[in-house]
C-alpha cells in the first residue's frame, strides 16, 4: 500500500500533443500529466478535445505532433493493444460490447487478450470485477440484451479485468440515479486508493467533484484551466467557456 | 392563462432516459429560456414540444388542448413551429421556395415579404439556393420558414450555434421584432448573457430535469453556475 505522498512522476503523460481532423484544429498543444493515485476530471463544453485527448492517451489515434509516455518511456507510436498490454484501459462513450458474448466472456476476453490472466485466476478475477460494477447477477446474460447503464458498467467492468495501473473514463456517469452514481463515485475511489492512476471525463460535473483531486477544463483544444476542483469551477474563463460571456 | 403547459414529461431516447418528470408552463408572448450542459434533454424537450419525438410518459397540453399524440404536422397547424438545430433547410431550393413550402398553414401577418423584411440578409439572397447563403443567412431562412406557419409558439434550437458573434447579434435583433408581435418562444440557448438578455424566464435542465427556474430579472450568473453545474450551494 502506498502512502499519502506517492509517486511524484507521472505514469501516463501528454507531452504538448496536438491533433486536426482535416483541416479542423482538435486539439492545440496540450500537456497533462497522471500520477499514481490520483483522480483527473477533464470538463469542457462539447467539441473542446476531450475525448480526442483521451483518444490519444489510450493510442487509438495519433498526434500529429507531440508525444506520450509511460512510466517516463515514449510510447507515442504504440497501438492501443500495446499500451493495454502496458495497463493503459479505457471506456468508450459509446459502449461497445462483444454482441453475441455474454457479460462473463466479455470480461473475460478483457482479462484473458487484454490482460494477463490465464485460467482460474482469470475466472477470479472476472467475478470479482463483475461484483464490484454490480453487474454479477447478470453474468450470463447476452450483452446485446443490456440497456445503456448496464453497458456502461459492462465497459467500466471490462477495463477493470485489464488490471490496469491507468484507467481512462470517458463519460460513465450519465443517466444514473443518485444512488448509481453514489456507487460509482465509491468504486471510483477505490480505484485511486488502490495506486490507479484515473482520467474520467464527465459532463456531470457535480459527480466528478465528489471524486477527484484535481480537474481539467478544455475549450476549443486547449486546457484552459487546471487545479483544485472548486477553484476551476469558480473561474471566469471556465464559466464563460460553458455560458458565453458575461455580459 | 397559460398557452403550453407540459407536465411530467418523461422522453426516452433510444436506451437513455433523456427528459425526466418535467413540467412548466409558457404563456402567451412569454419567452422562456431552456439552458443547460449538454445531454441535459434540452433538444430532446424541444423535439417533444414540436411532435418530433414521441414522450414515454405526461401529458402536452396546447391551447387547452392535449396535443401529447398529436403529429408534428398537426400541431404546426395549431400554430406550434420548430427551427431545429442545424437548420434543415432543403438545399437546393431557393430562399423564396424554402419559405413558401411552410406557407401553407394558419393565417397571420407572415409571408414571404415580412419575412424578407424581418431579415434584410436574405432580400439580396430570395432567388439563391439554400445550399449557397452562409451560416446566419441559412439560419435566417429556418427561422423564417418556422414564421411562415404563423406560429404562436415558436420553438428555436440553439440558433446562435456556428454563427459569428456580429451574425448573431443581426438574428437576435430580428428575433426581438418576432416576440413583438406576440409569439410566444422557447429557446435553446448556450449563451447565458444573450438568454438572460431575450428570455422573460429561464428554465435551466441537468441530467433531464429542471434544476432551476426564474424570472430572468431575478436569477444571478452566480445561481445559474451553480445549478448548471449541479453543485450544492452552501450559502
Amino acid at each position: 500500500m502506498e502512502g499519502p505522498d506517492r509517486a511524484p512522476t507521472a505514469v501516463l503523460a501528454a507531452v504538448d500533443v496536438r491533433k486536426r481532423f482535416g483541416a479542423l484544429p482538435v486539439l492545440g498543444g496540450v500537456n497533462l500529466e497522471l500520477r499514481g493515485g490520483e483522480v483527473v476530471g477533464v470538463v469542457g463544453p462539447n467539441g473542446a478535445g476531450k475525448t480526442t485527448l483521451l483518444n490519444l492517451l489510450a493510442g487509438a489515434l495519433a498526434p500529429d505532433q507531440g508525444s506520450i509516455t509511460f512510466r517516463g518511456r515514449d510510447v507515442t507510436r504504440k497501438n492501443a493493444a500495446e499500451r493495454c498490454k502496458l495497463g493503459v484501459a479505457r471506456t468508450h462513450q459509446v459502449p461497445r460490447p462483444f454482441t453475441g458474448m455474454t457479460v462473463f466472456e466479455n470480461v473475460l476476453v478483457a482479462a484473458t487478450a487484454g490482460g494477463a490472466r490465464r485460467g482460474p485466476g482469470a475466472y477470479e478475477l472476472c467475478l470479482s470485477v463483475l461484483e464490484q460494477c454490480g453487474l454479477a447477477h447478470i453474468a450470463n446474460r447476452r450483452a446485446e440484451g443490456l440497456g445503456l447503464l448496464q453497458r456502461k458498467r459492462l465497459e467500466l467492468a471490462r477495463a477493470l479485468a485489464v488490471e490496469p495501473s491507468v484507467l481512462l473514463l470517458d463519460e460513465i456517469g450519465g443517466g444514473l440515479t443518485d444512488a448509481e452514481s453514489e456507487a460509482l463515485v465509491a468504486l471510483v475511489a477505490g480505484l485511486r486508493d488502490r495506486g490507479l492512476a484515473v482520467l474520467w471525463i464527465e459532463h456531470i460535473v457535480h459527480v466528478l467533484m465528489q471524486v477527484v483531486g484535481r480537474l481539467v477544463c478544455m475549450d476549443a483544444g486547449r486546457i484552459i484551466a487546471e487545479g483544485e476542483p472548486s477553484s476551476v469551477v469558480a473561474q471566469a474563463a471556465v464559466i464563460d467557456a460553458y455560458l458565453g460571456a458575461r455580459g | 392563462m397559460t398557452l403550453l403547459q407540459v407536465a411530467d414529461l418523461d422522453c426516452r431516447y433510444g436506451l437513455l432516459q433523456a427528459v425526466r418528470g418535467v413540467s412548466f408552463e409558457v404563456g402567451p408572448g412569454e419567452t422562456l429560456a431552456l439552458i443547460g450542459a449538454n445531454g441535459a434533454g434540452k433538444t430532446t424537450l424541444l423535439r417533444a414540444l414540436a411532435g418530433a419525438h414521441r414522450p414515454h410518459a405526461g401529458r402536452i397540453v396546447f391551447d387547452g388542448a392535449d396535443v401529447t399524440s398529436l403529429s408534428a404536422h398537426r400541431r404546426v397547424g395549431l400554430g406550434v413551429a420548430l427551427v431545429p438545430e442545424g437548420r434543415r433547410l432543403f438545399g437546393g431550393l431557393t430562399v423564396e421556395e424554402n419559405l413558401l413550402v411552410a406557407g401553407r398553414g394558419r393565417r397571420g401577418p407572415w409571408s414571404v415579404a415580412s419575412v424578407l423584411e424581418l431579415f434584410p440578409m436574405l432580400q439580396a439572397r430570395r432567388r439563391m439556393p439554400a445550399v449557397t447563403l452562409s451560416g446566419g443567412e441559412q439560419q435566417a431562412v429556418a427561422i423564417g420558414r418556422a414564421l411562415m406557419s404563423n406560429p404562436r409558439l415558436l420553438l428555436l434550437d440553439e440558433i446562435s450555434l456556428g454563427l459569428a458573434p456580429v451574425v448573431v447579434d443581426a438574428v437576435y435583433r430580428s428575433l426581438q421584432d418576432v416576440i413583438r408581435s406576440g409569439a410566444s418562444i422557447v429557446l435553446v440557448e448556450q449563451d447565458l448573457t444573450r438568454a438572460l438578455k431575450v428570455a422573460g424566464r429561464v428554465v435551466c435542465m441537468l441530467e433531464g430535469r429542471i434544476v432551476l427556474e426564474g424570472e430572468a430579472a431575478s436569477l444571478d450568473r452566480d445561481r445559474v453556475v451553480a445549478a448548471y453545474f449541479g453543485l450544492r450551494r452552501s450559502a
